[in-house]
Order: C-alpha cells, then sequence, then structure tokens
C-alpha cells in the first residue's frame, strides 16, 4: 500500500544525520574542498567522504575531482524534492480545511 | 457546495527538526470552530481529502479518551488513525497523540490551538512534534505516499527528471 520512492529516501535519510546537516550548512556558505570541509569538524578524512558520499546519492552534494584534491558544493535536487514534499502536504491540508470551510458556512446559514 | 467561501492561505513551516506547524484562518467564530472541529459526526465530512471516506470508531473527547477512525478510498486501501486526547480545553486547545496501524516510528503529539482573530474569525495553529527527524519526514513522506494527496503533478515532474 505505501509505495516508497528510492530517490525521496535517500534525500531524507540523507538529511537526519546532524554531521551531514553540518556539512550542508557549511557548503550553503560556498564551494569547499573536502579537507577543507574536514578541518573544523575534527573528523577524519575515510569519515568525512563517508558522509558526502550519501549526501552525493542524495543529490544533495556534486563533487568534481580536479587534480588531486576534491572540490564539493550543494548540489539542488535533493532539497528541491524535499521542498516538494512539504509543499504536497499544504495542498493536502488545504483540501481539508477548504472542506471545514464549507462545513462552517453551512453551520453558519443555519443558526 | 458553497462557492462563495473565502478560502485563507494554510502556511506550513518546520520551526524545528522534529516538529511541523501549520496556520489556517477560519471565517467562523472560535466556538463554532472548535464545535465543528471536534464533533465525531462532522468528522467524516472534513478530515481527509475528499478522494478519501473516513468512518469515526471512537471519539471520546476529554483527557485520557481515545480515538479511532477509518480512512479508506472507495472501500479500499485502508489507513487506520489513532490516538489519546492528552488535553482538551474548549474552545481554546486540544492536545492529543496520532498514529497509523503499521507505522514506523513513534507518532507525533498534535497541538491545535484555536485563537480568535476578530469577531468571527479563529487562527487555527497546529504543530505536530515528533520523537526525531527522521519520525517527522518519513510520517510526512508516508503519508503523501499512501495516496492521500490528491496532487501529485509536482511529484510526476520531479520523478519524471530522474
Amino acid at each position: 500500500m505505501v509505495q516508497y520512492s528510492p530517490a525521496l529516501d535517500a534525500t531524507f535519510s540523507a538529511l537526519a544525520d546532524p554531521t551531514r546537516r553540518a556539512i550542508l550548512k557549511r557548503l550553503g556558505r560556498g564551494a569547499a574542498t573536502v579537507s577543507e570541509l574536514a578541518a573544523p569538524s575534527g573528523m577524519t578524512l575515510t569519515g568525512l567522504k563517508k558522509h558526502l558520499h550519501v549526501l552525493e546519492l542524495a543529490g544533495l552534494v556534486v563533487t568534481e575531482k580536479r587534480g588531486r584534491t576534491r572540490h564539493c558544493r550543494l548540489g539542488s535536487d535533493g532539497l528541491d524534492d524535499a521542498a516538494a514534499w512539504i509543499d504536497a502536504y499544504r495542498r493536502r491540508m488545504e483540501e481539508q480545511f477548504t472542506r471545514l470551510d464549507e462545513l462552517l458556512e453551512r453551520r453558519k446559514e443555519m443558526s | 457546495m458553497t462557492s462563495h467561501v473565502q478560502h485563507h492561505p494554510t502556511t506550513i513551516t518546520t520551526p524545528t527538526d522534529t516538529t511541523i506547524r501549520i496556520e489556517r484562518e477560519f471565517d467562523a467564530p472560535r466556538d463554532m470552530v472548535w464545535d465543528v472541529y471536534t464533533d465525531p459526526a462532522l468528522i467524516p465530512e472534513w478530515l481527509g481529502p475528499r478522494s478519501r471516506q473516513s468512518e469515526v470508531l471512537e471519539y471520546d473527547v476529554r483527557p485520557g479518551g481515545r480515538y479511532r477512525y477509518i480512512s479508506r478510498r472507495d472501500g479500499a486501501d485502508e489507513l487506520v488513525f489513532y490516538g489519546e486526547f492528552l488535553e482538551v480545553v474548549a474552545p481554546e486547545l486540544l492536545v492529543s497523540t496520532f498514529r497509523y496501524e503499521g507505522m514506523s516510528g513513534q507518532g507525533s503529539v498534535d497541538r491545535a490551538e484555536f485563537h480568535e482573530a476578530g469577531a468571527s474569525r479563529t487562527l487555527l495553529v497546529a504543530t505536530a512534534t515528533f520523537a526525531s527527524r527522521e519520525d517527522r519526514d518519513g510520517m510526512i513522506q508516508a503519508g503523501m505516499e499512501s495516496g492521500v494527496v490528491t496532487s501529485y503533478e509536482r511529484l510526476d515532474e520531479i520523478l519524471s527528471r530522474r
């Protein structure tokens, strides 16, 4: 009955981790290399790369190797999806509240 | 259907990682909004989208009282929602737990505040608080994907890009 979209699952589980949200926040201020991301977090390069991989699979981060350094920046697909879910939720609520409006209107006409 | 009714916008925000907040005004006095909102006989007429039909099995609106209702689409695709009322202060506050059968995670605590916003206008501020961000996002996602939503156009668009 409930069908999950793998792409959205990846987005939401990527966002569920505080370290990965911190990485996104940092990249929101501008692109950075892997070592620049690792330095303030006190994380090992291996640990950081794992998180980056999850974010990359979710489309939240794009990485690109130039020479010997890997550059990271924000991707847009994943966040678009999350925004779309909020919007879908809002529309669902709107339909429900429109029905409530109609019910209240009938109640006012009766009284 | 009454077409002259003014429909106010619905505002959805996520003030924290574990909450979702909904604000919506209604052109009716607060007492009336409360009466309609908490009347089990009227719930099938407004709760959920038009494409689904609800049947209220239990709705005991007092602290410690429970509620349970089934939502179906054309007699199938059954969802059972249930919870307990924690705070009931007519006509201003309704706090309850919210879960559905088969859900992962712990569900939410839903707080509905009804504020007077003029002589004949009411502001509903509804906040759902989850145990974790995963629970919150999972709940929104599952709710959307279980056929509760009728507007799939944007989702179709996004998925077609993948």
